[in-house]
């Protein structure tokens, strides 16, 4: 099943979304992120609950990425698996949104 | 031939992701074609339930080869609607999950081709 759940903590805001992010369920993932990026400038994505990703998915990541940026903060996705992770790749987003390495 | 006809309507998704899954299961792809082909066969209806009436369906027919199965996913089109870009996110997944993809257009029906290889 579908779910987004928000953790506040250390300076940053943790959104993870659990479960098929697909075009039915896309523009919640969008409605969550802009949701977090008006509570905190820093959000962290959690979606290695994510069982499904394609690229209305990316596109939603993509523009909330972008939201961040445009208001000085950040955004970053991480814990994404398998296939979730090769979405990512073949879209070539992969290293935009991940985390810079510390 | 096998084809599955669904209304046009973004919460059918997963019942044509989990149709091709079993199709491709049952003709002995191994378990990373199958996901390839899941997703990509996801993208291609999610790229035309955008473009097509609500009131409409999408189509989905698994043509299957000896050594290859095909899904042709098409939808009619809205007046004036066109396929996204071949730069588009949809046709980087498309393009990078299977190992032939194509799409056309006769008579205001739209129709992506993809072919999955099951070795190669």
């Amino acid at each position: 099943m579908f779910g987004v759940e928000q953790v506040s903590g250390n300076g940053a805001v943790t959104v993870k979304i659990s479960g098929d992010i697909d075009l039915a369920t896309a523009d919640k993932v969008g409605d969550a992120l802009a949701s977090a990026l008006g509570s905190s400038a820093n959000v962290r994505v959690d979606l290695s609950g994510v069982t499904f990703l394609d690229s209305t998915g990316i596109r939603a990541l993509v523009q909330a990425y972008r939201l961040a940026s445009s208001k000085g903060g950040s955004l970053h996705v991480f814990g994404a698996k398998h296939w979730v992770a090769k979405v990512l790749d073949v879209t070539g987003v992969g290293p935009l949104l991940s985390a810079p390495a510390e | 031939m096998v084809a599955v006809t669904v209304p046009a309507d973004g919460g059918w998704l997963g019942i044509l992701r989990t149709a091709t899954a079993g199709l491709a299961a049952r003709l002995g792809f191994p378990g990373d074609k199958i996901e390839d082909l899941r997703i990509a066969v996801d993208e291609a209806c999610a790229m035309l339930l955008v473009l097509t009436p609500t009131d409409g369906d999408l189509t989905c027919r698994f043509e299957i080869g000896a050594e290859t199965l095909t899904a042709a996913v098409s939808a009619p089109l809205r007046e004036g609607a066109n396929l996204p870009d071949p730069s588009s996110f949809a046709w980087r997944v498309i393009r990078g999950l299977t190992a032939d993809a194509s799409a056309g257009q006769v008579n205001g029906v739209a129709t992506i081709r993809l072919t999955a290889a099951l070795h190669k």
